[in-house]
């Protein structure tokens, strides 16, 4: 049975309105009426949820995110906010790390993945270092970045998706990164009017040397590309 | 002489020419025997771990692969490389079976790795195995008493992978030190200076990037010197888009630790590369005498 990836940010709404779920919930004390308590739903860590996700076989949010390689550590979260706290980019996060594991553990898989949030992560690994459980909340931008891609998701108010896009095809297309051929290539697609503005700084590096506009030759692009291939065969992710 | 495995890093390509010219300059002369790895690729980056989080392991792991090969530990320059390169490491440890997918797409190529490589990066190897002391005592010229912002940038020490202080490193401190040139206390010190974000998201990074000049300046700071091929970038090219934006009137020179330590040992400045400098970095280059008329107070 294909169910969809939770994500009901009411999770009440999605247990009264599916007549097998709430068939099954008759069997749980209190005719499962207790997963709807009030205490129960406070910071919505949703324990409904993820009894609803049990009984269909479906990983719930939190298990997808903690199965990546960069969520590994977010069931350790104290919510303690020491993360948010040292951020400098909080303010300009749609959700600051920490309520965005809150979010994760709630089950508000589109809110999270359509965020700005892990976009506006500088990596800076601030919030990794202070961190009193080792979540590493800087692993988990990143995984979330990977599957919001994967999963096609359109994330609002950031161009830095777009930015990310033409360096990787840059990489796939040369081995390295070619500075001038990425950036031409993001100014292109997002905003032309934007290069325009770039001109004066893109001339003084080239002037200086800093910008070359062909990219250099590498060999190891070819073999690159032969190893991608093979290790996506593997993964069976095309 | 020491032997290494060299990756330069996209970077020394472009925007960042001054450091690997630099870094080419005072190899020798340190001691330092740098290979470079044969037809290296990218190092993995962040922005390819937003698209595929798995890819970018294994496209560190070709490098790593290369590298092992060599029997040489793995140098390199650029910080954000270092710490890609080591967090890809610790994924293949920790993740057997992606380890294991990644082994299978090595071997089309007629490539494996083993995890043995040690990743490092080269302010740390300047540090640990040529030594402050060392680097000192080849210098021939002297900055004397140059008001300079050792400026590490965030991931130089950050985060396991570091060597220093995650919070309050000291290691460009001492290295500046040792060339007659005297460290500010800059409590910015390793603030993020927006790294890639300046592309997309200028406006955002140019108020962190005038945090880290503003708090340099109020320090007392003639330079700035970091390692950090971004951070080099971000507050050099862009200081007049900062300068801009803000009213303001910044014109701090921003030079690599590696160019200092190549003008203490006398290379000439176009053979490091200063010539392609954004800022001018004249009132650097004023400074400079040699260590004898320092002793004689000339
Ligand atoms: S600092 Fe760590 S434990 Fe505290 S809220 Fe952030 S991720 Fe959770
Ligand atoms: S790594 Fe990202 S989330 Fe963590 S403090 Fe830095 S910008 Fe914020």
């Amino acid at each position: 049975m294909t169910e969809p990836r939770i994500s009901d940010s009411s999770c009440k709404s999605v247990f009264l309105t599916r007549p097998e779920v709430a068939g099954r919930l008759e069997n749980l004390p209190y005719g499962g009426q207790s997963l709807f308590s009030r205490d129960a739903h406070s910071n919505r860590s949703c324990y409904g949820l993820a009894v609803y996700a049990n009984i269909h076989g479906v990983m719930s949010f939190v298990e997808e995110v903690a199965a990546t390689p960069g969520g590994a550590g977010i069931r350790a979260c104290i919510q303690c906010g020491v993360c948010s706290g040292s951020c400098p980019m909080a303010d300009h996060m749609e959700y600051p790390p920490r309520k965005m594991i809150a979010m994760i553990r709630a089950g508000l898989r589109d809110e999270v993945l359509s965020s700005n949030a892990p976009w506006h992560c500088l990596s800076c690994y601030m919030c990794t270092v202070r961190c009193p459980r080792g979540v590493k909340p800087t692993e988990l931008a990143h995984a979330l970045e990977s599957l919001a891609t994967e999963h096609g998701y359109r994330v609002k108010d950031t161009r830095t998706p777009a930015m990310y896009r033409s360096f990787v095809q840059s990489i796939r297309g040369n081995g390295r990164v070619h500075e001038f051929g990425m950036m031409f290539r993001y100014f292109l697609s997002t905003s032309p009017m934007a290069a325009i503005k770039m001109t004066p700084l893109a001339i003084k590096l080239f002037l200086r040397q800093r910008m070359p506009l062909v990219p250099r030759h590498t060999k190891g692009k070819e073999d690159l590309a032969r190893i991608i291939a093979r290790f996506r065969e593997v993964r069976g992710n095309p | 002489m020491k032997a290494y495995a060299y990756f330069p890093g996209c970077s020394s390509e472009a925007s960042a020419r001054g450091l690997s010219i630099s870094v080419d300059a005072i190899a020798h002369a340190l001691g330092m025997e740098l290979n470079e790895l044969a037809d290296w690729t990218c190092c993995g980056s962040t922005p390819y771990g937003s698209q595929r989080e798995d890819e970018a392991v294994l496209v560190a792991a070709r490098n790593l692969a290369i590298a092992e090969k060599t029997g040489l530990d793995l140098v390199t320059p650029c910080s954000n490389c270092f710490v890609t390169l080591s967090t890809a490491q610790s994924r293949l440890k920790e993740h057997p079976k992606l380890a294991r997918q990644v082994s299978e797409a090595l071997s089309v190529v007629g490539l494996s790795y083993q995890g043995k490589v040690r990743v490092r990066h080269l302010v740390e190897v300047l540090y640990n195995d040529i030594s402050p002391q060392a680097i000192a005592e080849k210098a021939q010229q002297s900055f004397n008493g140059l008001k300079v912002a050792p400026y590490y940038g965030c991931q130089l020490a950050r985060p396991d992978f570091g060597f220093d202080h995650p919070e309050s490193p000291q290691s460009l401190d001492v290295l500046v030190k040792a060339l007659g040139a005297e460290p500010v206390p800059f409590p910015l010190k390793n603030r993020c200076c927006g790294g890639s974000m300046i592309i997309p998201e200028e406006d955002m990074a140019l108020g962190l990037i005038r945090k880290i000049l503003d708090n340099a300046l109020a320090n007392g700071a003639q330079c700035i010197v970091t390692p950090c091929p971004l951070c080099q970038t971000n507050l050099d090219a862009y200081q007049s888009r900062v300068n801009g934006k803000f009213k303001a009137s910044y014109n701090m020179p921003v030079l690599f630790v590696t160019q200092l330590i190549g003008l203490a040992l006398d290379v000439p400045p176009a053979g490091l590369g200063i010539n392609m400098n954004i800022v001018s970095p004249a009132r650097v280059l004023a400074h400079i005498k040699t260590k004898q008329e320092v002793k004689s107070g000339t």
